[in-house]
């Protein structure tokens, strides 16, 4: 239960960020769905029940907030945990290369899904330049941000984990 | 001949006298002072100058130490001092920044003569592909789905979900966003709709017509969504192609979406949408 409220917090964090402080004018142009590298470290450091139960949350709250298809977010983060999670019954992805391949990997994957949506219920006609260049912009950025983050996810787990521990709670892990 | 008591006696009373004679003419008179006495001044003045010099820095020391102390405390009293007051210059500027924002949109509130409640943009679009904006009016304070938003500056979006306290807003330049609109001078009609990227379209203008680049594009009011009048962009490009019966019209919003703060819900009772259909 630590566990989940704890990464529940850091969603939150992230959710916020993004909204927010990411979407000022000039981090605009560098954002990304932050949510991502959050997804593919819940699956491959978290329990099922913690990880994709946050995935499933934090897809939902993006639904919400984002003004396109409801489900869209939902759904992405689901299929890209289970996917992971299978994943790991076959490969060794717990290396910091593979985690920063995999959020390229998802990065791309949920322009690629925002973009066929807009193109099937909007009015954009096909993958245009300035989404092509959307979208090398994202995955440039997340390829350079992605192991800062898994650091930081890392340390931030261990760190309260350790603060557990001190305080003599349980570790839900 | 004398006893060596009354000896004693007489030698001390002359003492005294020789003593009070002395001082007497001694006080009397300004002579210079004498070899010994100066010998004397000058060994051990420079003791005492070197004493008190000691004396003169350790008092120097001491004193500069609490006034250290003290100027440090005054420093320190100074910084949150300055730190208050530069906060206030802050709040002021922003205080003015308001003041001319809210004169604008109170100016602006006599252009539109439906009613309007104003609400504070809270939030930004999660995703980089769409274009809304979270809002601090919801349910409670009136709003409904449907219900148009705008600015000072013209035309914002559309209230597309309502909560108890905030809604979300589409904004024009989202791609699924459409106005129905006119050019000011020329009154061509067509409709405005968001391309995803900060622009619009203004789609369905006959080809015949005359569309120049700086022209005006405003609300018709024919939507039944937003009031008529209200300004959606200018166009930065009109292209005409050789076949076709429409042209293509690109405008620029006068709203800067990215630098949003504050807008206005429109409440307009014509405007709202049945449960489960779909906004325009």
């Amino acid at each position: 239960m630590k566990g989940f409220l704890f990464f529940l917090a850091v969603g939150t964090i992230i959710f916020v960020a993004q909204t927010t402080l990411l979407a000022a004018p000039g981090l605009q142009v560098f954002r990304y769905d932050l949510f991502i590298p959050f997804v593919v470290f819940m699956a491959l450091y978290q329990p099922v029940h913690v990880g994709l139960s946050l995935a499933i949350l934090f897809g939902f709250v993006m639904d919400v907030f984002s003004g396109g298809v409801f489900g869209l977010f939902l759904f992405t983060y689901f299929w890209f945990f289970c996917l992971i999670r299978a994943g790991l019954e076959f490969l060794d992805l717990q290396n910091s290369i593979l985690e920063t391949v995999l959020v390229l990997l998802g990065v791309l994957a949920e322009n690629l899904i925002v973009i066929f949506f807009l193109s099937f219920f909007g009015r954009e006609d096909g993958i245009r330049f300035w989404a092509l260049q959307n979208v090398v912009v994202q995955v440039f950025v997340a390829g350079v941000t992605a192991p800062l983050i898994f650091l930081t996810f890392s340390k931030s787990g261990k760190r309260a984990r350790k603060s557990q521990r001190d305080f003599g709670l349980t570790i839900d892990e | 001949m004398f006893s060596r008591r009354v000896v004693i006696i007489v030698a001390i009373v002359a003492l005294i006298l020789a003593n009070v004679v002395i001082i007497s003419i001694s006080a009397g008179s300004q002579r210079d002072q004498g070899f010994f006495q100066k010998l004397a001044m000058e060994v051990l003045a420079p003791c005492q100058q070197g004493m008190t010099t000691v004396l003169q820095y350790v008092r120097d020391t001491w004193t500069r130490y609490f006034d250290l102390v003290l100027i440090g405390e005054e420093n320190q009293r100074l910084r949150t001092r300055i730190q208050a007051l530069d906060k206030r210059i802050n709040d002021l500027k922003e205080s003015e920044i308001a003041n001319r924002r809210l004169r604008a949109l109170l100016s602006f509130k006599s252009v539109v003569s439906d009613e309007t409640i104003p609400a504070e943009v809270i939030g930004k679009e999660p995703s980089r592909w769409c274009k809304t904006i979270m809002i601090n009016k919801g349910i409670s304070d009136g709003v409904q789905r449907g219900m148009p938003v705008v600015s000072s500056d013209g035309i914002v979006g559309q209230v597309i979900n309502v909560s108890h306290q905030y809604s979300k807003v589409l904004l024009i330049i989202d791609q699924n966003s459409a106005v129905d609109a006119l050019i000011q001078r020329t009154r061509s009609r067509g409709i405005v709709e968001g391309l995803g990227r900060g622009l619009c379209r203004f789609e369905y203008v006959l080809r015949k017509a005359d569309v120049q680049e700086g022209d005006v594009v405003i609300s018709s009011g024919l939507g039944g969504i937003f009031p008529k009048g209200l300004r959606c962009g200018y166009v930065t490009a009109a292209v005409r192609d050789d076949s076709g019966i429409f042209q293509e019209v690109h405008l620029q919003p006068y709203v800067d979406f990215a630098k949003l703060e504050e807008v206005f819900v429109v409440m307009r009772k014509e405007a709202f949408f049945a449960d489960g259909e779909d906004v325009p």
